[in-house]
């Protein structure tokens, strides 16, 4: 004969078998206290099923990802600086981390246009304007912070999107950046040519250089960004 | 839609730009108002971590709309859960409690509440959850996430019998937990 804690778990996860169902029946309509712990223990069932289920530890991750990175950017003492410093200087070294070292101006990130852009509501225009300063200024942490913002209230806007994945080259979130350009360098849109260029920067940066070698190639001759293209290619090249 | 749904989204979807920028835009704030109620600047942001969890999970569970904005909201979640957390630690006294974000969205707090009192109630559960013995949380949790328990006996390395009935011992040991916790008894 099983327990009512089994009779409920059998009812509950439905392999109640036909002889425990006649045990459970009885018990169900003659007793309000196992009525009450069935109810109980189908509400726990419903709740532990959800939270175990969530993806709440990856969201935890990304949390604590963010965490670190705002309270990094704050106060940190000099003491603080002294290993991230190190081993900075390691990676440079090691790593060979050329982004902005050599060949600066071809990977130099171009100057944010200011201008009205569709969207015509004038909070949006401004704040567009406010990320032209900040990306100008190469302030990429705030440009990027409003040009997400424009980005999610109007994703059509492809502007935004060009912005934005400039802006995290900026701060070298290249795996972000590649997220928003490599559509448009894919796409038809006028940021075509010059998206293509920046996912071509962010390979090469990679170590990717038969990819960004065929980005770059794709580059058309009339495009404004060809000669800088074609130096990055050669550039690529001669590596060994 | 409100406007700031989108916070909301960063949260579902596990968007890491979007979360970096809610620390951005709102890290600072929560963990002044922790500070200027007896917390340090490591409770500030214990709490914003656990109330974008309570978000996540209130948004996951229903369909739940932002009637304020998210700053607003973010503000109550924070407020009350370190008010709750001060009451752990028994030291009821709290000074220069900010109630602004109480006076001004009075209305939407109220609409807020069953949100908040249903993931505190969700988050108990959890805790009691931890608080049983190993084996039992084990199995608990695997029988929750499968279905196949017969799989699960054999990983365990149980028969499928014996694990039915430690299932049930362990979920009726954790309803009694439930029964007497005083959240559930004043809520009942």
């Amino acid at each position: 004969m099983k327990s009512r804690e089994e009779l409920i778990q059998d009812y509950i996860d439905n392999v109640l078998s036909a002889e425990d169902k006649r045990g459970f029946d009885i018990l169900y309509e003659n007793d309000a206290e196992f009525r009450a712990e069935l109810r109980m223990q189908e509400e726990l069932t419903e709740v532990l099923g959800r939270r175990l289920s969530s993806e709440e530890e990856t969201l935890r991750a990304s949390l604590v990802e963010a965490e670190t990175t705002h309270r990094k950017g704050k106060r940190i003492s000099w003491k603080q600086w002294l290993i991230p410093l190190a081993a900075a200087a390691c990676i440079l070294i090691v790593v060979k981390f050329v982004f902005f070292q050599s060949d600066t101006a071809l990977y130099e990130l171009p100057e944010m246009q200011s201008e009205v852009v569709r969207g015509n509501q004038n909070n949006e225009a401004n704040d567009y304007e406010r990320a032209v300063e900040a990306f100008n200024a190469k302030d990429y942490r705030k440009s990027t912070s409003i040009l997400l913002d424009l980005y999610q209230t109007d994703q059509t806007i492809l502007q935004y999107q060009f912005y934005l994945g400039l802006s995290l080259i900026g701060e070298k979130k290249f795996d972000q950046a590649t997220r928003y350009l490599s559509p448009l360098a894919d796409g038809e849109s006028v940021f075509r040519q010059e998206a293509n260029y920046y996912v071509a920067v962010i390979l090469t940066e990679s170590g990717r250089r038969e990819e960004a070698k065929k980005r770059l190639s794709d580059i058309e001759q009339s495009a404004k960004i060809y000669d800088k293209a074609q130096k990055l290619l050669d550039k690529i090249k001669m590596e060994p | 839609m409100h406007n700031d749904q989108k916070y909301i989204q960063f949260l579902l979807q596990n968007n890491g730009e979007g979360i970096q920028h809610i620390y951005r835009q709102f890290a600072d704030k929560v963990v002044a108002l922790i500070c200027r109620n007896s917390g340090t600047n490591d409770d500030g942001f214990d709490i914003l971590q656990e109330s974008l969890v309570d978000i996540y999970h209130m948004a996951k569970y229903k369909d739940f709309q932002l009637t304020t904005s998210f700053e607003s909201f973010l503000l109550l979640v924070c407020k009350r859960k370190w008010l709750n957390e001060l009451k752990k630690r028994k030291r009821k006294e709290v000074t220069n409690v900010e109630n602004h974000v109480f006076d001004i969205e009075d209305d939407s707090h109220t609409a807020y509440m069953e949100h908040m009192v249903l993931v505190e109630k969700e988050n108990i559960l959890m805790e009691l959850l931890d608080s049983l013995g190993e084996r039992c949380q084990e199995i608990i949790k695997r029988c929750m996430v499968s279905k196949n328990q017969e799989k699960i006996a054999t990983s365990l390395g149980l028969t499928y019998a014996y694990l039915r009935k430690k299932k049930s011992e362990c979920m009726a040991k954790l309803g009694e937990k439930v029964r007497a916790h005083p959240f559930f008894k004043s809520n009942n």
